[in-house]
């Protein structure tokens, strides 16, 4: 679809009466990719994406689709299409009369908006589902006429409100790839809502991560897992033992003490201000150590590997072994081993 | 191990106890001779022994728990059947007449069903539930009594002739008459017949008012305002106001002498006439009284559907007008159907506003009133006329139902996108404020005129010299050596309304919470039977149940005509089913595993109900509670059949001070009952305030319907 058009917000700001829903927000999506928001409920996510729809209108600031500036226009004046959360099928009009609203509002005849919403519940897989209400779909059948609806215009930039929060667990991930699958298969420019990292992490080609009405940090996936310049990243995305301390250098690179323990961290990039690390729990290898400073206190089998809660002098520490490695008992002393190049330097 | 106790049969054998003290202490008749019912026995009424015997034997088996219930099931079944039986047709099976029933048979009669329906759960109905088995069976037997008995004693003295014997031919008669069916107006050649008259003003008053609903639903909800105070005051009128006094109003602004009238004659030379008397006048006035009922169905259609809807058309690129027509409205027409049909049933039921206005303009209801009070006392003709408002009314109800249900959508949400509504495409906007404006301007004339009219001389005739006069006439409180002494001619009436409709409100509640709570937590065979027999009074035209009672309880065995309790039994009865939707709308917003919770906890169903579901049903049990204590207060359709010299209601007061020409004190007390029942709503909505949800603010269900 060539029609895939880039968003940009520049400085965009959205108020409600006292509440400042968005605040000063930038970024770019670029044409034919997938972009996810993420963020904590009530972040403002969702205000996000209903300023892209043109549902709401920015407060300030302005807002880009392509090199149109849409900053004024309202919903039916965009060239956007959104996926609801709760999906808003017209409950009074069968599967195949959903998807051709689109076409018919845009002044299609009813045999081409019946032949275009037939050609993309066929791309969907709900052929032969037409003539049924929504009412008579399944939860993940719906969601596949939203998509329908959705794209059945070919819009230039197609919006999705956590798309996966009504399904039951099992058929998120199908969905979840069925929706990245479509779009690489299309080449449309997404923007998805989620506040579920896993879920942002697997399908994204760049991720939004927003806190409190700004964004707190946008990268890739790897980028955010790997490079989170806060604690708050740091914890939302991924698992992370975070530890205070202070950060020095030696011959083999960075150092870090955290009260009388010591440790070398290898060459990792420490930012100005940084007064912590994030440690990732599969990233930190345990030695028996009768003599060492911290004690196991809980072993878990938890399948494909084993959860140690181990005790340190500055608190609790989670890690992650694999099964391949002999097991620890509890009460047994350790000393901790960081994997060099793999702890993160994190300020505030 | 269940921790419930075991039945050792002691209630029953308490009742069994209770019912032999009533048989032979108790007063056995409510009016007439006080004579026990053992002394009626003994007097040579024999067979009167039998119910009370069995009811003895079943309670002492009742201590050999399941094993003897079948046995006691019948033994109790016979007793309330020969008990029945008697008191019905006792006059076949001894030749003596029929007696009046009391005290004492009702303490029998309940002794009877409570060991038969707890005998019943013992053998596994009810799902072994005693309580619910007792509950359900009593609604029943009230129901059967107070609503099924009446009305079909009733409409079957439409085929009986002067002298009581059945004649089919004079139903033919009186069904066929020319002054029912005649249609001439239709072709433009002199009146019409009372029934085409009936459906005309149903079907004009209920377009009319859906019509106006609609606007007002589409401005209060979409229209941009600010503060839509006024249309939540709206809604609250005709809760509040007696059903004639939107007519008395319009007499005194457009009749012969009116303001309106006054000032076009002296100023344009538009000549006085008689319009607003007939279909005109009593059109308008109902479709004022019942616009803001349509309103409330409308506005609650309108919040019901999702904004995320018109949201997903807007991003399909449907402008708002696009969106109106394809979204909006289809969404919205089975609440239009809704309210168009109870526009009609509320217009065919109503009773006031033809009797003050209609003229020679005659309805059903007003004819079946003429049928019984007026000169000709015709009890057979009434009938046969009610027969026909029933048939009428009950087509609108199955319409409503066989159509609507089929109609309505199952709107599918998950978890919700709180988005906006679309505001009114502009043109919309325009034309439904223009038709609203007027209105309310309309509308605020006529309760202005009501509350100013009590305080000048005479405002019908544009005398307007500011006067006591008229509160002093019908509210005088003077003081002497005794005390009080409430001297005018309205405190009686008063005093009577606000009794009777504070004993009813509760009963009312009682009954309607617990016929809700029995519909929507339990099972059981013939439950559709029992729904039909609690909903049945709600689709009953007042005037036909006035009818009715006054036919069914003017003669043994259910003596009460005349006496303050029938005005209480047609209260309760009447508004029950108000406090079953109250209820009904409430639980379903209660998860059944709440109380199911409860229940495995250990606790009975009479402490689940107290402890978990009756705090969760506050908010419908208020409103019951108030609709039922202000309806009892404005009802005057039924009750204007029932209320005597001695037990006056204010209504019944009123319309008969209107029809002897006495408008000024008719308004004063009108004024005083408005602002009465203002207080009451008022004050009971600030105790309990305002529920608030999510972003939005709803106001606590206040349960509507019109008083007629
Ligand atoms: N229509 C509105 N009026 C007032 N406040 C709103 C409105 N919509 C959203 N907000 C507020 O803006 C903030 C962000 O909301 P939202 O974008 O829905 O969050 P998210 O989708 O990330 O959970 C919240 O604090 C919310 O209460
Ligand atoms: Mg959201």
């Amino acid at each position: 679809m060539a029609k895939a058009a880039s968003v940009e917000f520049i400085g965009v700001e959205k108020k409600y009466g006292q509440v400042t829903a968005v605040r000063d927000v930038s970024f770019r999506v670029e044409a034919g990719t997938l972009v996810t928001l993420l963020g904590p409920s009530g972040c403002g996510k969702t205000t996000t994406l209903r300023l892209v729809a043109g549902l709401e209108l920015a407060t300030g600031g302005k807002i880009m689709i392509g090199d149109q500036d849409v900053t004024a226009l309202g919903a039916a004046e965009r060239d956007v299409s959104m996926v609801f959360q709760s999906y808003a099928l017209f409950p009074h009009m069968s599967v195949v009369e959903n998807v051709m609203y689109g076409p018919l509002a845009s002044g299609a005849s009813r045999k081409e908006a019946e032949a275009m919403a037939r050609e993309k519940l066929a791309l969907i897989g709900l052929s032969g589902f037409e003539k049924r209400l929504p009412s008579e779909l399944s939860g993940g059948q719906q969601q596949r006429v939203a998509v329908a609806r959705a794209i059945v215009l070919e819009p230039s930039v197609l919006l999705f409100d956590e798309p996966l929060s009504n399904l039951d667990a099992k058929l998120r991930r199908k969905v979840r790839d069925d929706i990245r699958d479509l779009q690489q298969r299309l080449g449309l420019t997404v923007l998805y809502v989620t506040h579920d990292q896993q879920e942002a992490l697997a399908v994204s080609d760049k991720v939004i991560v927003m806190d409190n009405a700004v964004i707190a940090q946008e990268g890739t996936p790897a980028d955010l897992y790997e490079r989170p310049r806060t604690r708050f990243l740091a914890d939302f995305i991924g698992e992370a033992n975070i530890v205070e301390g202070r950060f020095g250098a030696d011959a083999g690179g960075v150092t870090f003490a955290a009260g009388s323990t010591s440790f070398g961290l290898g060459d990792i990039p420490v930012p100005e201000g940084a007064s912590a690390v994030a440690l990732r729990p599969d990233r930190i290898q345990l030695t028996l150590d009768p003599a060492g400073a911290f004690t196991i206190h809980r072993v878990a089998y938890v399948g494909h590997a084993r959860e140690y809660l181990v005790t340190a002098p500055w608190g609790e520490m989670l890690v992650i072994r694999p099964l391949r490695e002999r097991a620890i008992a509890a009460g047994t002393r350790v000393s901790l081993e960081i994997d060099l190049g793999a702890a993160i330097a994190i300020s505030g | 191990m269940r921790r419930r106790s075991a039945d050792r049969g002691g209630v029953e054998l308490i009742a069994a106890g209770l019912a032999l003290v009533a048989f032979v202490i108790l007063p056995w008749s409510y009016a007439g001779s006080q004579q026990s019912g053992l002394a009626w026995a003994t007097g040579g009424r024999w067979l009167m022994l039998a119910p009370v015997l069995l009811s003895l034997i079943a309670g002492l088996l009742a201590r050999g728990g399941p094993n003897t219930a079948k046995l006691r099931i019948v033994l109790t079944g016979l007793g309330l059947f020969l008990l029945v039986a008697y008191a019905f047709f006792g006059s076949w099976l001894d030749g003596q007449p029929l007696i009046s029933h009391g005290l004492g048979a009702a303490v029998l009669a309940g002794a009877l069903l409570v060991q038969g329906t707890r005998s019943l759960a013992a053998a596994g109905d009810f799902k072994a539930d005693r309580w619910v088995a007792t509950t359900t069976w009593a609604i029943v037997a009230l129901v059967l009594l107070f609503v099924f008995f009446p009305v079909v004693r009733a409409l079957a003295s439409a085929f009986l002739d002067t002298k009581g014997n059945f004649d089919l031919g004079a139903f033919a008669e009186r069904f066929s008459a020319p002054e029912i069916w005649n249609a001439n107006c239709l072709v433009g050649r002199g009146g019409c017949g009372v029934v085409p008259n009936t459906i005309l003003l149903g079907v004009c008053a209920g377009a009319c008012s859906t019509f106006l609903g609609l606007a007002f639903a589409l401005v209060a909800q979409r229209g941009g305002l600010k503060n839509t105070k006024v249309f939540d005051a709206l809604s609250l009128l005709p809760i509040i106001t007696p059903p004639f006094v939107i007519a008395l109003a319009l007499v005194v602004i457009f009749g012969r002498t009116g303001i309106v009238t006054t000032f076009l004659d002296r100023t344009f030379d538009i000549p006085r006439s008689r319009w607003i008397y007939g279909l005109p006048g009593v059109l308008i006035s109902q479709v004022l009284s019942q616009t803001p009922l349509a309103y409330m169905i409308l506005r609650g259609a309108l919040q019901g559907i999702s904004p995320s809807l018109e949201e997903a058309a807007q991003t399909l690129r449907a402008s708002p007008w696009l969106t109106f027509r394809t979204v909006t409205w289809p969404l919205l027409r089975p609440a239009v159907a809704a309210a168009f049909l109870l526009g009609f049933v509320e217009s065919l039921a109503d009773f006031g506003n033809p009797l003050v206005l209609g003229g020679s303009f005659e309805v059903l209801s007003t004819k079946i009133y003429f049928a019984v009070a007026g000169a000709q006392h015709d009890p057979g003709r009434a009938a046969s006329l009610a027969i026909i408002l029933l048939a009428l009314t009950l087509t609108a109800f199955w319409l409503q139902t066989a159509w609507l249900g089929k109609k309505s959508y199952v709107t599918v949400t998950g978890k919700g996108d709180a988005g906006l509504p679309l505001p009114l495409p502009k043109p919309l906007r325009f034309a439904a404020l223009s038709v609203v404006v007027p209105w309310v301007v309309l509308t605020i004339l006529i309760y202005g005129i009501i509350l100013v009219g009590g305080f000048v001389t005479d405002i019908g005739r544009g005398a307007m010299t500011p006067t006591l006069q008229h509160f002093v006439t019908g509210f005088a409180v003077e003081i002497d050596k005794s005390g009080l002494f409430f001297s005018g001619s309205a405190w009686d009436s008063f005093f009577v309304t606000v009794t009777v409709a504070a004993i009813a409100a509760p009963l009312t509640t009682v009954i309607g919470i617990l016929t809700a709570y029995v519909l929507s937590r339990h099972n059981f065979v013939g439950k559709w039977a029992f729904e039909f027999l609690t909903m049945l009074s709600f689709a009953i035209p007042g005037t036909v149940i006035g009818v009715a009672y006054i036919i069914a309880f003017n003669v043994p065995p259910v003596e009460v005509a005349g006496t303050g309790l029938i005005l209480i039994f047609c209260f309760v009865f009447r508004n029950m089913p108000v406090g079953v939707r109250a209820g009904l709308a409430a639980l379903s917003q209660v998860d059944r595993s709440l109380d199911e919770a409860s229940t495995t906890l250990g606790a009975r169903t009479g402490t689940t109900v107290r402890r978990v579901t009756l705090p969760l049903l506050k908010p419908a049990i208020i409103a019951t509670l108030v609709f039922s204590f202000v309806h009892a207060m404005t009802a005057v359709s039924a009750i204007i059949f029932l209320a005597t010299a001695k037990y006056n209601m204010a209504t019944v007061y009123i319309v008969n001070r209107v029809e002897a020409g006495e408008y000024p004190l008719a308004i004063a007390y009108s004024s005083l009952l408005i602002l009465f029942m203002l207080a009451v709503v008022l004050g009971i909505q600030r105790v309990v305030g305002e529920r608030k949800i999510g972003r939005r603010s709803v106001a606590s269900p206040v349960v509507t319907m019109g008083a007629h």
